[in-house]
């Protein structure tokens, strides 16, 4: 019988972009974990803007507004953000926006409403629309929906290496908890239940002030977090979650002059793609392409 | 007779009234609320969250306390006119070696003097005692709400009778060299990997029957870690230990020293019921100083 191979801490020090001190988040993309993925690409788009944010970490709503509009615009290649809506939504569907209330580092009610207020143009009816957290696995607007958006911040995760897009799903199941095992290796796996399977029209991963390093009894603190002032945005959350997870090592690179040896490695991303066939983690196959102010990319 | 049979019936009235009132001191914490600053009043009822329902306070962060012998959590907010408002968080570990590993696993400062020990960063007070692990905090650190931190958190730590001790694994880590604050005490590879990735898997057994002590050492500007694994018994350590040479050092001989590819060098080594692990030491000669000081602490020589 073949045993599965172990992963071990050699195996960063010879394969990924992690220095000799630092520890990587991500397998490195050279080892093979289960199947071979197919060969295609996946778009993200990058949108940075310097006034995103106020120093005092106030949002600025209308700029939230034009890059989520730019950024979907450069996603689907459409000479306007009222096409590109129109092609993400239609009038006819029950649209969920999957938020995130994490109270240190929370989905911007600016975003929540710049989505709402394109559904609306778009033409849902008010009551199809729906903004939620918690409690989806039970809620028909949620359950019922033909239409999802995805939009959180992206961080760092003690127990499954990053919070990103993938996670944020957890909630579509009533057992939460139950997602945990193996460092929540099959995250990606709650993607194919049926509440959610194909619903998804696009995701957001908030990167407008990520969590790079998380301490503290909650996992918080402020000082392991930096305005970056972006969205990164695809149809395709593995592909986020594969660029949040560099973004977030760069980072560490950068602010440490010894980057941490320990941290839990965000594997589900890996296994989004190996295993459940949700997307591409593969840097190499993730065509990225990069809107407003690069300065400090790290990407 | 009949005096004799009413003081029977008086002490059964009596033990039963006690055996309720300890089943109830059982299932509440309630007894280990703290006295309420002046000007302060609680803001709702208190909430208690056991293994399972813990996820419905912090969703996953909830694996952190059951990680180790993690029991209840207690939740009582204070609030006061003007003030963000306080949260008392007071989890039962189960026992104090996993209430003082709880508390370390986070720790960057100096004691405040609370409990057995303690630390403030921004509105967070942390502190353990006994089989009792606190964080008591405001998200808006005014005088007022820090003051009110503090009572709070000493009033509690008053209340807990018992202070327990520290794990007797702790004491073998060598102080010389030592990174201050970088001790660690947990049972989980996962604990270890949050400190020291080794592996995706469980390639050193570890588990609930598992202790671990660990910290971590400056030597030539290298981090080193010194990891103290004390198995159930030693057969199960020279298990553990044959599984990691074959997966880690990837050989079936016994291999105690490995240079790894960042040049750095990995030692094992195995007394009794306890592995020993040194992790990126600058040379082979002070991996094996570090091991053989903690042997000898093991053995009850002294420290050098």
């Amino acid at each position: 019988m073949n045993k599965k191979p172990v992963f071990t801490r050699r195996d960063f020090l010879v394969g990924s972009s992690a220095t000799a001190a630092g520890m990587a988040l991500g397998i490195p993309n050279n080892l093979k974990l289960d199947s071979p993925v197919s060969p295609k690409t996946s778009r993200a788009v990058l949108v940075r803007d310097p006034d995103a944010m106020s120093a005092d970490g106030k949002y600025n709503g209308p700029v939230l507004s034009r890059m989520l509009d730019d950024a979907v615009t450069a996603l689907l290649e459409t000479s306007s953000a009222d096409e590109a809506w129109s092609q993400l939504l239609n009038k006819d569907d029950k649209l969920g926006i999957k938020t995130n209330i994490w109270r240190f580092l929370y989905t911007p009610k600016e975003l929540e409403q710049a989505v709402r207020s394109r559904a609306l143009n778009v033409g849902i009816p008010s009551d199809n629309i729906a903004i939620a957290d918690r409690g989806i696995h039970s809620n028909p607007q949620f359950t019922e929906a033909t239409a999802l958006i995805n939009m959180r911040p992206l961080r760092t995760h003690h127990w499954s290496g990053i919070g990103g897009c993938l996670k944020n799903y957890i909630t579509f199941h009533s057992q939460p908890w139950t997602w945990h095992g193996d460092s929540c290796a099959d995250l990606g796996g709650i993607w194919k239940l049926p509440v959610c399977a194909g619903k998804t029209r696009l995701n957001v991963l908030v990167v407008l002030r990520p969590l790079f390093y998380g301490i503290g009894p909650h996992h918080f603190d402020p000082e392991h977090s930096w305005f970056y002032n972006g969205l990164l945005v695809s149809q395709d959350p593995v592909a986020l979650d594969s660029l949040g997870v560099k973004l977030l090592e760069e980072k560490r690179n950068v602010f440490f002059d010894k980057p941490p040896k320990g941290g839990t490695s965000a594997k589900h991303v890996q296994y989004a793609e190996t295993r459940h066939g949700v997307g591409l983690a593969d840097l190499s196959k993730i065509d990225l392409v990069k809107i407003g102010y690069t300065e400090d990319s790290l990407l | 007779m009949k005096s004799k049979h009413s003081a029977l019936v008086m002490l059964s009235l009596v033990y039963l009234f006690s055996a309720n009132n300890i089943h109830a001191q059982e299932n509440t914490m309630d007894h280990l609320l703290p006295v309420i600053p002046e000007g302060w009043q609680a803001d709702g009822e208190s909430e208690l969250f056991d293994r399972e329902s813990i996820f419905q306070y912090m969703n996953g962060a909830g694996e952190v306390y059951r990680s180790y012998d993690y029991k209840n959590l207690l939740v009582q907010r204070y609030k006061k006119q003007g003030e963000e408002g306080v949260t008392v968080e007071l989890f039962d570990m189960g026992n104090p070696a996993d209430a003082y590993g709880i508390f370390l696993r986070n720790r960057m400062s100096s004691s405040v003097g609370i409990g057995n020990d303690s630390e403030y960063r921004s509105g967070y007070l942390v502190f353990w005692k006994g089989k009792y692990f606190a964080s008591v905090f405001t998200y808006a650190e005014t005088d007022e709400a820090r003051n009110a931190v503090f009572t709070l958190a000493q009033s509690i730590a008053d209340k807990i009778e018992d202070s327990g001790a520290r794990p007797a694994l702790m004491k073998y880590l060598p102080e010389k060299n030592k990174n201050e604050y970088s001790e660690r005490y947990f049972h989980l590879y996962t604990d270890l990997n949050e400190r020291y990735f080794l592996s995706d898997e469980n390639i050193l057994n570890l588990g609930d029957e598992t202790r671990c002590a660990l910290a971590s050492y400056t030597i030539s500007d290298e981090e080193v870690f010194l990891l103290i694994v004390q198995y159930p018994d030693p057969a199960h350590a020279r298990s553990a230990l044959a599984e990691f040479r074959t997966t880690y050092f990837r050989t079936d001989d016994e291999t105690s020293f490995l240079q790894l590819e960042n040049s750095l060098w990995t030692a094992a080594t195995e007394t009794s019921d306890k592995l020993i692990f040194v992790f990126d030491a600058p040379d082979k000669e002070e991996a094996n100083s570090l091991l053989l000081n903690c042997v000898r602490l093991i053995k009850g020589d002294k420290d050098e």
